[in-house]
């Protein structure tokens, strides 16, 4: 049992707790509890509430993504749109993290041609990178563009000419060849848990975020959840009216992005990344 | 300079570029589509461009052929093979284009496999596979007469026939293939329009004439390309090529016009209506870095210059002019697809604008690889053989067709009947 899952049924007994008692409190930890984490996510509704005003900006969603997904350099399934926007003396900076928003009805889904996109249990969407025939008509569906074309071979980092430090280091080239090519470079073996055959990534097809759903079904936390330091990241099920991130959406007007597209998006929106204050003013003409 | 020393000038260019693009695909199966500068938010690129223009080439082609098949009209009734081999060849070109633009080529099985119903794309494959069967089979019915005499081996495999004349049983199934053939040809290109329009995510694309807009203008790059086939490498004699050429040539021009008029509805209502999203990709079309692509491909030499030629006083007598013209008019439409598939990605904001794709270097500004330029070019000569090849060995040409009604069919019907 992970620590975040202690956490999230502690959290659990306590609201019920508030409301029923010690006794029920008790039974839903033995129970549905735990028993509910470690078996699979199917018949749930997964979604995230990013809380704008908790995140610092920091970028940690980004590196973790990227050190537990092995994604490369060019590629972001976690990412993020930071601008300043508004006019001097009054310019604001505003950063939201992005990521894919396993939209309820995705066009991505909809649209590929060989079902190797398709919505998995806990409502994820998901990619079988065996079916895939690399057409990118998914990354031209979404209107997030958050799905990524893999043109490289695994872990082109190996075979870069570029030392790290200019006349410092040796290149990674260097490195592969004094090795005799065994490099083996960094590589998540629990992905395979859940989609055999992605543990690295493959050539030629698309690729996209997963929920971390390798973690998911052991009943762990996507790893940018984990990794947030702020906790800005709230991860749950929608279908359970108790979950953090109904109770976060029931007490906040969230947003989403381009709802009017009709796609359901899961990852909601609460707060603002740059709040601000200003003085009791009526204004003037 | 000579006829023949300018001939091989050019086979020996054919032969270089030839090689030339034969390596360049060898390279881009060998390394894979990292050759290639599209990226995840521009992920179609010439490939895809050139695909759905020799797709829609392929059913302007066939749907020209149904004049003839369907619709009886004689005039035509010459180069209705050439339409037909035409649409045969430049479906097998568009083929390999899409091909060789999948990250995976060699998984394109799968669309069938793995069909997903709920996928326009998978439909448009379910299509192209009843269209290549359709055209295969008219093809063979139509040339058949003529082509046994020509061929020693289907001498042996074929049983005997003397007649050279389709017998009214194979009229009418050339005649009910091609009846069929017309709404699968619609379905081919106006499907591969429908891949494009329900793409809600590019406000460019998402329209319902969008469809409309790849038919007709297939209409027009495939009376293009008959008419310039028929006006430089026709063995129809003079005065007769003459009138098909004319003929042609104001039809083809008719559809551009007409095809013109639609682009002009849909830029008005987008520039109009002024939403942000919507008229973006516009202005990128309009007044973008490829803005010359849409005045000087699409409109000056795909369209203006080619229409004073055709309806000109001095020129549209002259078979050269025609010919030169319907050779604009079909590079024209390479402008048109190109400008379907690359300012739509270009604006792609996502609501961050570039900043959603920091990690990217150029994300939005594509301008094809040597690699993409040379396959490419490889692809196209590899047609030029194809069409040099089949001018060659099938009877394109033969005079015997569908209009033919004299004396001596009927004594041959009657023998074959027997």
């Amino acid at each position: 049992m992970s620590k975040s899952n202690g956490n999230e049924i502690s959290r659990r007994d306590f609201l019920k707790g508030g409301v029923l008692g010690g006794t029920a409190g008790i039974m839903s930890a033995v129970t549905g509890g735990p028993a509910k984490a470690q078996s699979s996510i199917s018949g749930k509704k997964l979604a995230m509430v990013i809380d704008l005003r908790r995140c610092v900006g920091c970028g940690a969603c980004m590196i973790a993504c990227k050190n537990e997904n092995n994604v490369q350099e060019n590629v972001a399934w976690a990412s993020r749109i930071s601008r300043t926007v508004g006019r001097f003396p009054y310019p604001k900076y505003e950063y939201m993290p992005t990521l894919c928003n396993h939209c309820e009805k995705a066009p991505c889904v909809k649209g590929c041609p060989t079902g190797a996109m398709h919505k998995a249990d806990g409502d994820i969407t998901m990619h079988s990178p065996g079916k895939c025939i690399g057409c990118r008509y998914c990354i031209t569906n979404c209107p997030y563009g958050v799905i990524h074309f893999n043109e490289e071979g695994k872990h082109r980092f190996w075979s870069n000419d570029k030392p790290l430090i200019e006349n410092g280091t040796a290149s990674a080239r260097e490195v592969t060849q004094k090795a005799r090519g065994r490099v083996l470079p960094y590589y998540n073996p629990a992905r395979e848990l859940s989609n055999p055959g992605t543990g690295i990534r493959r050539k030629g097809i698309v690729e996209k975020c997963t929920f971390c759903d390798h973690r998911l079904i052991k009943g762990e936390l996507p790893y940018c959840v984990e990794a947030c330091p702020t906790d800005a990241r709230i991860f749950g099920d929608l279908n359970d009216p108790n979950s953090e991130v109904n109770q976060i959406l029931s007490k906040f007007n969230s947003r989403r992005l381009k709802e009017d597209l009709g796609t359901e998006p899961k990852v909601f929106y609460v707060r603002e990344f740059n709040q601000g204050s200003y003085e009791k003013t009526k204004g003037m003409v | 300079m000579s006829g023949k020393t300018r001939n091989w000038i050019l086979l020996s260019l054919l032969v270089v570029f030839t090689i030339i693009g034969v390596a360049a695909l060898v390279e881009r199966m060998a390394q894979g589509l990292i050759l290639a500068n599209f990226t995840s938010v521009l992920p179609w690129g010439l490939w895809l461009s050139l695909y759905i223009y020799f797709i829609g080439l392929s059913a302007g082609s066939f749907l020209l052929s149904t004049l003839v098949y369907v619709f009886g009209v004689k005039r035509y009734e010459p180069v209705g093979r050439m339409a037909l081999f035409q649409a045969l060849g430049c479906l097998i070109l568009g083929l390999i284009f899409i091909l060789i633009d999948l990250g995976r080529p060699e998984r394109f099985f799968r669309t069938i496999v793995n069909w997903a119903p709920s996928s326009v794309l998978a439909w448009e494959i379910m299509f192209y596979l009843a269209y290549i069967v359709i055209l295969l089979v008219e093809m063979w019915i139509l040339l058949r007469p003529d082509l046994i005499p020509r061929s020693k081996l289907l001498q042996r495999i074929h049983r005997p026939r003397r007649s050279t004349i389709l017998t009214p049983k194979e009229k009418s199934i050339v005649r009910i293939l091609a009846i069929i053939g017309i709404p699968v040809a619609i379905g081919v290109h106006g499907g591969t329009g429908m891949i494009f329009a329900v793409v809600k995510a590019r406000p460019f694309w998402h329209t319902g004439l969008f469809p409309l807009i790849f038919l007709i203008s297939a209409m027009v790059s495939g009376g293009a390309l008959l008419t310039f086939l028929t006006a430089f490498f026709s063995k129809i004699e003079q005065s007769r090529r003459g009138q098909i050429v004319r003929s042609l040539a104001k039809l083809t021009a008719t559809v551009l016009i007409l095809d013109i008029f639609v682009l002009f509805i849909e830029v008005v209502v987008v520039l109009y209506g002024d939403i942000p999203d919507h008229t973006h990709p516009y202005n990128l079309l309009l007044a973008g870095p490829y803005w010359w692509v849409f005045w000087i491909v699409q409109i000056l030499g795909g369209s203006v210059v080619p229409l004073v030629i055709i309806f000109g006083r001095r020129t549209s007598d002259k078979l050269v002019w025609l010919g030169g013209a319907a050779l604009l008019i079909f590079l024209g439409v390479i402008g048109v697809r190109l400008n379907i598939v690359i300012p739509a990605q270009q604006s792609a904001w996502f609501g961050g604008g570039p900043a959603a794709y920091h990690f990217l270097k150029n994300p939005t500004g594509y301008f094809p690889s040597s690699n993409e330029w040379l396959s490419s070019l490889g692809i196209l000569t590899l047609g030029v053989w194809g069409f040099w090849f089949g001018r060659k060995m099938l009877p394109l040409e033969s005079e015997h067709g569908m209009a033919e009604t004299d004396v001596e069919e009927k004594d041959n019907t009657h023998e074959t009947d027997n």
